[in-house]
Order: structure tokens, then C-alpha cells, then sequence
């Protein structure tokens, strides 16, 4: 097996880490291994498009670079790019062109490689890359587990799932497998609920209570607040949600604030982040400002303490 | 809003007529709402026979002897002098809207930016009666806030339910409490 190594310039933490946890799906499935190193003992390159006088500066050198964009932004004019967010399969396409341009056997690399897409990708993370990826998909997606079959289906904001696999699915983890487009018809004995759901306890539940995805001493701030109507939750939540709706916070304020541990923390996290509601900035950890439990110090925190007991609502 | 004694707090509800105020209110109030419901006139905005003439006030009594008062905005248009009225002073709002309603999207944008938009006061939406086939129509009223950068916690809540009441009221509470962690930080 031929081994290669990959740097990146001037990219987030959230990109690389996705990246590398893709890699890692990848590993031994083809026929070159990917490692990690610094710029100069790479390969090959992933330099961020604004990455300015830096993207210049390896562009021009002898080694390949892979223009990774936001992919709200047009493609930029390089040989390789790759639109953020992106999927497993952008990634090994991107890799394969390289490997085939540095002379590697490209047919072997595709030999091993699974026709579709690695066995081992996650449900999460094709959930999650179907989520981010252009509304307007009005194809359906199949995943497989071990007690029924889900559907989901983006352009309608909704998935479809046995009644009984449901109620197992708010509790805890699947096992499901990776989604994949089909045209089966969808059965009516399956209920109709919306995807939102789907995300929020998929992360809930996952197997790493801070997904992959999430740099750990990232900002965060949230884009709009999870519907807890549907989602019910405990307190903790609505407490970070308050915080996070307000300013980006990173993980030491925010457990400070609500007072809960780092596992529930980071789970709420990655349920945002799967929902598509959380910002997170892995390269700006802002000075932390000082938050303070407000149950005890606000102007109406006995007050708000005292209602809460009136109203049975857990302290 | 810094001129509230420390020992009154007023929560208001709000939103067109029929949302679900006057139940929301008797839910949690001490006492069932002590409202002038009336014979509703005006059938063409909202099918129902009576309508709240002038306002709800329900109360809850605190063991240390403050008292935190339930206030509902009357859904009749030509009562919409006494918002402003209720507003001062208040701790919080919570929006209530009407799912199936045609023009819902239009009773969001009017209700939120008439009570401050989150940013005068603490504010929670909560949307009742949402069709079981549209599971996007919640998350389309947040993104249509979100456009304009509002992050307000909006729900889908029956207020007949108890809990979903209490859920609405709860969030406020966490949103008074993280306002009062960013004023100690100024
Ligand atoms: N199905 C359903 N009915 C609801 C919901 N919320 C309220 N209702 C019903 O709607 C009716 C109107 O509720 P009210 O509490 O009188 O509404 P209101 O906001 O006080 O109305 P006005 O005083 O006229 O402005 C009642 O019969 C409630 O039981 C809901 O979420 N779902
Ligand atoms: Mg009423």
C-alpha cells in the first residue's frame, strides 16, 4: 500500500477534523493510506480559497492543493477543489484524482474501494450531509437496521419511521446504516415525523457525545433555537440555548452557566450542530467573558426560583 | 425595565384572537383567569363564541409573598392601545399563534416586532394546531426570524396541556436568567 501524506493550511478545525474522521472511514479501503503532517513533509495540500498570500504560496509550489470552499461561495479556479461542507465520497474523489496525477495506481485504489460508499460511514454522518446539502432534494434515502427500515425525505422536511422502531429511537442508538437513495415505495403503516427529530436524537444518542465534526475548544453561538415541543428536554438545554442565542461561548462558560456535566453538554451540542442550528467558530476562541450562575445572583432569581417550585417545575 | 420592584413580576400573553391566551393563562394561574370573556362579534376573524373584552389576569402566589401576575393582551384589534400599557414593566412575553390559521405568518412578524422583537423583553412563540402533514411550517417561521436576525425560542405547544404551558413558561424564565448574566458582565 502506497502512503501519502496530507497537510492543511488555514482551515478550521471543524474542517479538518471532518476530514480526518473521513479518512479514517477510508482507511484500508484503498490502496493509499492518508496521514496527517506538516505542510512542507506533505504531499498534498488543503489550503483554505481565502486563505490569501498562504493559498498563493503553496499554490504555486510543485505539490498538489485541494481549494477547499464554502459551498455557498462560487467554485474558485483550481485544478482541485472541494466544496465545505463535503461528503465522503467528494473526498475520496478529490484523492483519487491526485493519486492517479502522482502516479499512483489509480485502478487499485478504485478496486477496493466500495462501489457506493464505505460500509463504515455512519448514519450520523450521512444524516448530516444530507442536511447540509441544498434544500431542494426531493430524492428519498433508505437506512437499514436491525428492527425495521427508516426513510428520509429532505425536500419535505420529514422521514418515515415504523411506529415501534420510533419510540426505541428516542431512547437510544440504532445501529442504523448509512442512507442511500432508493425508489421504494413508502409503506403507510409508517408514521411521518419531521427530519428535525431524526437529527436531534440521532446525536443525542450517538456513540461520541461530541461529534467528530465539533472542535472542543471551539466558540459556539446558535442560529435559531430547537423546537422543544418536540424535542422535550430538561432544563439544561433551555438554559444554553438562552446563553447561546445571546453570545458564542465555548465549552468552560457554558457548563459554568448551566451547571451540568461535559457528556450532557456535548451532546446538546452535537444535537444542534446535526439540527443545522449551531455556528461554531473553531479559530477565533474569543476572551471568555465571565458568565456567572445566574440562579443564584440575578435580579430575580429568588423570585424565579420560588415560581419555578410553585409550578413544579424541577429546580 | 430596570424600574421593576423586586418583588412584582408580570408575565404577559399575547397574539390574535383565539390563540389560546385565556386557556394558557387559567393553566397555571392560582385562580382560573379572571376574564371578561364576552360574546364575540367579530366571527370573521375567529370562529368562536366568546372573545376576552378587555384583558386576563390570572396570578400566582409566591410562599415568600411576592406575587408574579399572569397578564393576556385582548385578541380584538381596536384593543391594541393597551399593549404598550402591559408592556411596561413586564419581565416577559409569550407570543401564542394559531398553527392553522391562514395567516399566520403575518400574525408572527406583527406580534413579535409589536412587543420588541426578544429585545425589549424576554420572548417565547408558541404555535398551537400545527397540521400534522406540514412538519417544515414551525421551522419556516424560524428561519423567516432568523432572516432577520432573531433567535427567539419557538415551539409547537397545545396550551390545553399543562406541560406545554409550563414549557413555554420555563424557557422564559432561562431567557430573564441569561439576560441577567450578560447585565453583570456590562
Ligand atoms: N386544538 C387546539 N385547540 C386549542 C389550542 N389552543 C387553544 N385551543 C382552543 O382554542 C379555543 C380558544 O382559546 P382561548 O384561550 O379562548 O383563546 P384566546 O387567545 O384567549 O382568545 P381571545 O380572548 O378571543 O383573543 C379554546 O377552545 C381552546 O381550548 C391548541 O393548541 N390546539
Ligand atoms: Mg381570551
Amino acid at each position: 500500500m502506497t502512503n501519502r501524506r496530507l497537510a492543511f493550511v488555514g482551515l478550521g478545525a471543524d474542517t479538518t477534523s471532518a476530514c480526518l474522521s473521513m479518512l479514517k472511514i477510508m482507511d484500508g479501503r484503498s490502496s493509499v493510506g492518508w496521514t496527517q503532517s506538516e505542510p512542507d513533509d506533505a504531499d498534498v495540500l488543503f489550503v483554505a480559497h481565502d486563505g490569501g498570500a498562504n493559498r498563493k504560496h503553496w499554490e504555486n509550489g510543485d505539490k498538489p492543493c485541494v481549494v477547499v470552499y464554502h459551498n455557498t461561495e462560487a467554485r474558485p479556479a483550481a485544478r482541485y477543489t472541494l466544496p465545505h461542507p463535503f461528503r465522503v465520497m467528494q473526498l475520496i474523489g478529490v484523492l483519487e484524482d491526485i493519486s492517479s496525477a502522482l502516479g499512483d495506481t489509480a485502478s487499485a485504489t478504485r478496486a477496493k474501494a466500495p462501489a457506493d460508499k464505505p460500509q463504515d460511514e455512519t448514519f450520523g454522518h450521512s444524516l448530516k450531509n444530507l442536511l447540509e446539502a441544498p434544500a431542494n432534494d426531493d430524492s428519498l434515502y433508505r437506512s437499514r437496521g436491525a428492527q425495521g427500515h427508516l426513510y428520509v425525505a429532505p425536500a419535505s422536511g420529514c422521514y418515515y419511521i415504523d411506529p415501534g422502531l420510533h419510540q426505541q429511537l428516542r431512547s437510544k442508538d440504532l445501529s442504523l446504516s448509512a442512507l442511500e437513495e432508493v425508489n421504494d415505495p413508502i409503506s403507510n403503516q409508517l408514521a411521518r415525523r419531521p427530519i428535525f427529530e431524526l437529527a436531534w436524537f440521532t446525536a443525542q444518542h450517538a456513540h461520541e457525545a461530541l461529534a467528530p465534526w465539533l472542535a472542543p475548544a471551539g466558540q459556539f453561538k446558535l442560529k435559531r433555537w430547537p423546537n422543544f415541543g418536540t424535542v422535550r428536554s430538561d432544563r439544561v438545554y433551555l438554559s444554553l440555548c438562552a446563553l447561546l442565542t445571546r453570545q458564542a461561548c465555548g465549552r468552560e462558560q457554558l457548563l459554568e452557566h448551566a451547571q451540568c456535566n461535559a457528556g450532557q453538554l456535548d451532546r446538546f451540542l452535537s444535537a444542534c450542530s446535526m439540527s443545522n442550528l449551531l455556528i461554531s467558530d473553531s479559530n477565533a476562541p474569543a476572551p471568555a467573558p465571565q458568565v456567572t450562575n445566574v440562579n443564584e445572583n440575578g435580579r430575580f432569581g429568588s423570585l424565579i426560583r420560588g415560581l419555578r417550585s410553585r409550578l413544579g417545575l424541577s429546580s | 425595565m430596570d424600574t421593576i420592584a423586586s418583588n412584582e413580576f408580570k408575565i404577559l400573553f399575547t397574539g390574535p384572537m383565539g390563540a389560546g391566551k385565556t386557556t394558557a393563562i387559567s393553566a397555571i394561574s392560582d385562580q382560573a383567569a379572571v376574564s371578561t370573556d364576552v360574546i364575540n362579534t367579530d366571527l370573521d376573524q375567529c370562529e368562536k363564541e366568546l372573545t376576552t373584552a378587555a384583558l386576563d389576569y390570572g396570578q400566582i402566589a409566591l410562599p415568600d409573598g411576592s406575587c408574579v401576575r399572569l397578564y393576556g393582551t385582548p385578541g380584538q384589534e381596536r384593543f391594541r392601545f393597551m399593549w404598550p400599557i402591559l408592556m411596561k414593566n413586564a419581565a416577559g412575553v409569550i407570543v401564542l399563534l394559531n398553527g392553522e390559521h391562514q395567516e399566520l405568518e403575518q400574525h408572527l412578524e406583527h406580534f413579535v416586532q409589536a412587543f420588541g422583537e426578544g429585545r425589549t423583553l424576554p420572548m417565547v412563540v408558541g404555535v398551537g394546531r400545527l397540521p400534522e402533514d406540514d412538519h417544515s411550517r414551525l421551522e419556516r417561521l424560524a428561519m423567516k426570524l432568523e432572516q432577520r436576525g432573531i433567535a427567539l425560542p419557538i415551539f409547537d405547544a397545545d396550551v390545553r396541556k399543562h406541560d406545554d404551558v409550563l414549557l413555554l413558561v420555563d424557557a422564559l424564565l432561562c431567557l430573564i436568567e441569561a439576560n441577567d448574566t450578560g447585565r453583570m458582565e456590562a
